[in-house]
């Protein structure tokens, strides 16, 4: 999902329209407070399109804004300005925001700059074949591992799903979530789910430095993030299934293989 | 928001910008240009010292040209007794001017073929535009009878080039016009930082038209700011009108700045004047092909 913010209803369309032409799902802002607002309701905005003058809440205070919550430090942002200067490019760097476009620009721009932002993110799942050799696994051992890590994301998913849904505001993660998450992070680096990874290597779980204000926020960007790789992981598990019942055929039909061969590039829609 | 907008640029500035914009849009980080003939036969047309001989070497450069000219000196309405066989012969018959004319219209159609469905009709309705001008200028009597063709031809091509350089920002622009949210010029202005008017100007002036000729272009949706060129930039005005009223217009409602009122035409002179204006829109479309 891609939340455009831009308060020119001829900009807005155009990038709305555009995306939403290559099937990405979108939101629209109006300035950088609806913005906010928005980001907060849909923990699955993979990538933000922002203008840099809006009324109320600019795009760079908004992008500000952002970069003070753990769970929102690696989303990916391109800036869509009508005058690039130093002084924006500079500031908007600093806040680690890499891809600016100006305006106005053209459609395959926009995809291209897009397509290049969520990339940036890393893979939801590495390719099987790569993980395979980077690890020296065969497949029989890649996909012990796979099982192992798709029970465990089960697991943390409906507990921190279960975290997210009290009334309370969640407390600060006691030893053993802690413990977990810590795990969550290793396994995620281990299999190639490079997105899961960095969501929580930017959390700061393992050095103890999550702001416990921010747990709510955090805790929803990570069942967003493990809800994608868990909709990867069920198709390992099939084929963990087809090869135990049949040992002698290692390998399956096409099919199956490309399911078992997780997408480089995250799904926005 | 567009930051630009908040103070006015100078003329060269907008210019400047017109052209970058164009270029950095385009696919080959060139802006829209005219086949080689048209420039020429643009440049003849300036040339107080050019002859026939001149104008025939650029037309024999093109086969389709030497064609469309002969046709047009053999025309019925050009009444001559016997058919014109030489190349020389047709452009007196045709006048250095028109001929001038009829080949820059041969070469400009190009830019507009085969891009997209609504760049053909963009070229009908420029054509009808031109041969409107170029109607009332002989009707009212306001600007010359030969400066009206070739502006009215342009008046449009801002349009084409945004076209050309993106397909769905032009659509985008017409749908929200077409939703009530704006004039196609204001939210031109709102994307682009200039509209289609300014746009066209600067690539006649880049192709070579008078400076006049451009203004009149610049300003065809505001007449009255167009200084020296009001009268031409008026007649365009109410052509844009006529081309609507033929069924021949940019879009499906005419834009509220066009206008027949100006020229303070009676009902019947109106009529008449739609009628020649048909006939020489489908004969032009007839030799364009």
């Amino acid at each position: 999902m891609i939340l455009i913010v831009e308060d020119n209803p001829v900009n807005a369309e155009m990038v709305r329209l555009s995306l939403e032409r290559e099937r990405y799902e979108t939101l629209l802002a109006h300035d950088g407070e609806e913005a906010l607002a928005l980001l907060e309701q849909n923990p699955g905005v993979d990538l933000i399109i922002t203008d840099v003058m809006m009324p109320n809440v600019g795009g760079l205070e908004m992008l500000e804004r952002v970069r003070q919550r753990p769970e929102w430090k690696t989303l990916p942002v391109v800036v869509a300005t009508s005058q690039a200067n130093q002084a924006t490019v500079r500031q908007a760097v600093s806040l680690h925001c890499k891809h600016f476009i100006v305006k106005p620009f053209t459609v395959q721009l926009l995809l291209q700059t897009v397509r290049e932002a969520i990339n940036q993110r890393g893979a939801v799942l590495e390719e099987k074949t790569r993980v395979l050799g980077r690890l020296g696994l065969d497949e029989a051992g890649y996909d012990q591992l796979a099982l192992t890590f798709a029970t465990f994301v089960h697991a943390r998913v409906t507990a921190l799903r279960e975290l997210c849904e009290r009334e309370e505001a969640p407390a600060e993660p006691d030893l053993a979530m802690r413990r977990d998450l810590t795990a969550l992070e290793e396994g995620a680096a281990l299999i190639g789910a490079a997105r899961l990874a960095n969501v929580l290597a930017s959390l700061g779980i393992a050095n103890g430095s999550l702001p416990v204000d921010a747990l709510g926020g955090a805790y929803k960007a990570l069942v967003a993030e493990l809800d994608l790789v868990a909709g990867l992981l069920p198709a390992v598990k099939k084929r963990k299934r087809l090869v135990d019942d049949n040992p002698l055929d290692g390998e399956t039909d096409d099919e199956e293989a490309a399911e078992g061969d997780a997408p480089t590039e995250p799904s926005a829609t | 928001m567009q930051e630009a907008l908040a103070t006015p640029l100078r003329h060269d500035d907008l210019q400047a910008r017109v052209r970058s914009t164009l270029a950095r849009l385009s696919q080959t980080g060139a802006l829209p240009s005219l086949p080689a003939a048209a420039s020429a036969a643009l440049a003849l047309a300036r040339d107080p010292e050019a002859d026939v001989d001149k104008l025939c070497r650029v037309i024999q450069t093109d086969v389709g040209l030497s064609a469309r000219v002969l046709r047009v000196a053999n025309s019925a309405a050009l009444g001559r007794r016997n058919p014109a066989r030489k190349l020389q012969e047709a452009v007196i018959t045709v006048g250095l001017r028109k001929t001038c004319d009829i080949m820059v219209a041969a070469c400009a159609k190009r830019l507009y073929e085969g891009a997209t469905a609504r760049a053909e009709e963009l070229w009908n309705h420029s054509l009808a535009v031109a041969v409107a001008a170029e109607e009332l200028a002989r009707t009212t009597r306001r600007v010359e009878v030969g400066s009206a063709f070739l502006p009215g031809l342009f008046h449009d091509v801002g349009r084409v080039a945004f076209l050309l350089a993106d397909e769905t920002a032009a659509e985008v622009i017409e749908g929200l016009a077409a939703d009530g949210d704006g004039a196609k010029s204001f939210l031109e202005r709102e994307w682009y930082g200039f509209d289609h008017a300014e746009a066209g100007a600067i690539l006649a002036e880049d192709w070579g038209l008078a400076l006049e000729l451009c203004d009149a272009i610049r300003w065809h949706h505001e007449p009255s700011e167009a200084g020296a060129a009001r009268e031409l930039a008026t007649i365009l005005n109410a052509a844009d009108a006529v081309a609507y009223k033929l069924g021949a217009g940019a879009t499906l409602e005419p834009p509220a700045s066009v206008t027949t009122a100006h020229l303070e035409l009676s009902p019947e002179d109106e009529a008449s004047l739609l009628e020649r204006v048909q006939a020489a829109w489908d004969a032009q479309r007839d030799l364009l092909g």
